[in-house]
């Protein structure tokens, strides 16, 4: 079965592409652009927290949730590209913190909200709040 | 399944049916998650695909069918066959639950209310290669491992039917001192009730009694030992299947209960043949009764 996983890690790797080309146009309405350093790093950023937090991505990202979330942030300036970077792992992890209770949409919100709230803009900061959202959570539906 | 899916195909059709695949556990993602997220741990998606490649073989899907873009229909096929074994599986657990030995068995008794909640957890859309249940009770002739989800517990159920069927051919009292003749604490430990039963109705058998009397006594054994000994393997084989169907012929089974009991007669014959050269029948087919005391007090 594993064999398939990673077979369809390369299938998925294409549907990860699409998603960046539309993340790009999505940020650029916006008034966000993203470089294709940014680009770069996001996909391995992606790569990177999927297998850190033993998730398997099946429909190309989560990028494009976490741009309409965060799209309007006064946050959002200087370095888009590493913070969204930044709050992609946020989100794999709260994802799996969460136990699976979040959806992708719901996640997406809540860390817009911590991020433009609380975190004043601060990526690791939100991941701080996140991760201890998530574990309330889990911890009160168990 | 995986590796024969995918066996003797180019790298071309390997990628198309990968990308079929991945299609076929997109859409199970979406039932699970509810449309609501693009990612599952890896250990679920490892388990659904596993699930997926249940369903297929069950729906004897090839790669031909499943690149022509018939995966859906295929496993739809699949999952119908499924629930018609689902539906076919409790039918069997009422009639295991029905013809159950009243005498008592923990590990019995609890497989057999484990397996009632089996039909409340078993997926056969998600996870239908798993078994949700607690099976404690060992069987005489274990369900091949191969066997998984449903397929194993119906497969299980037969068995234990089989079993049932058995048991209840020979007298209670006797059935229950043959039993604490073999391990004092059957009740509450893992132990089969119906084996006992058969192995030494067989032995009768071999030694031309009445199988129904269950206790092999010292003059069974040892008319037992002078037919059986010196014969080489098949001749102990034959001898051995002969007597278990003139035992299930007199007891008045038939069909899979005669050959099932067979076969579990046929399976003590490397302990039977140690037994007869080395001595120790009588652990292999205890006596019990007021004047044969059960090996147990021997020691």
């Amino acid at each position: 079965m594993d064999e398939y996983l990673t077979l369809f890690g390369g299938g998925l790797a294409e549907a990860y592409r699409w998603e960046l080309t539309d993340c790009a146009a999505l940020c650029a309405r916006y008034g966000l652009s993203l470089t294709p350093a940014d680009l770069r790093d996001l996909e391995e950023g992606r790569r990177e927290a999927l297998a850190e937090t033993g998730r398997v991505e099946l429909c190309g990202g989560v990028l494009k949730a976490l741009v309409c979330a965060l799209g309007d942030s006064p946050y959002l300036t200087g370095d888009p590209g590493g913070t969204l970077c930044a709050l992609q792992s946020t989100f794999y992890r709260c994802k799996t913190e969460s136990g699976e209770r979040l959806g992708d949409g719901e996640l997406a919100e809540l860390l817009a909200e911590l991020f433009n709230g609380p975190a004043a803009g601060d990526p690791e900061y939100t991941e701080e709040l996140a991760l201890e959202r998530c574990r309330t959570l889990r911890g009160g539906q168990a | 399944m995986s590796g024969a899916l995918m066996k003797g195909l180019g790298p071309a059709e390997r990628a198309a049916l990968t990308g079929a695949l991945l299609e076929l556990l997109r859409g199970r993602a979406l039932r699970l998650t509810a449309g609501e997220s693009s990612s599952l741990p890896t250990d679920t998606a490892r388990e659904m695909l596993d699930s997926l490649a249940f369903t297929l073989e069950l729906a004897c899907a090839g790669p031909e069918e499943l690149l022509g873009g018939g995966g859906e229909a295929a496993l739809q096929r699949g999952t119908e066959r499924l629930l018609a074994l689902t539906e076919e599986s409790r039918e069997l657990w009422q009639s295991a639950c029905l013809s159950a030995p009243e005498t008592e068995s923990l590990s019995y008794r609890d497989t057999l209310r484990g397996i009632g909640g089996f039909f409340r957890r078993y997926d056969p859309w998600l996870f239908a290669h798993q078994v949700p249940c607690e099976i404690d009770y060992q069987l005489c002739l274990p369900v091949p491992e191969e066997l998984r989800g449903v397929c194993y517990i119906r497969e299980y159920l037969r068995r234990l039917l089989a079993e049932n069927v058995i048991f209840r051919r020979f007298d209670r009292t006797r059935a229950e001192e043959l039993l604490a003749a073999v391990c004092p604490d059957y009740r509450v430990l893992l132990v089969n009730l119906c084996e006992p039963l058969v192995l030494n109705a067989c032995a009768l058998a071999l030694a031309d009694r009445d199988p129904a009397e269950l206790s092999v006594d010292a003059l069974a054994r040892a008319r037992i030992r002078r037919r059986l000994e010196g014969l080489g393997e098949e001749e102990t084989a034959r001898e051995m299947a002969a007597a278990a169907r003139r035992a299930f012929s007199v007891l008045k089974l038939t069909g899979f209960p005669a050959s099932y009991g067979e076969q579990v007669f046929l399976r003590c014959r490397p302990r039977l043949r140690t037994a007869l050269v080395h001595g120790g029948l009588e652990g292999l087919f205890p006596a019990f009764g007021p004047d044969e005391p059960s090996k147990f007090h021997q020691l």
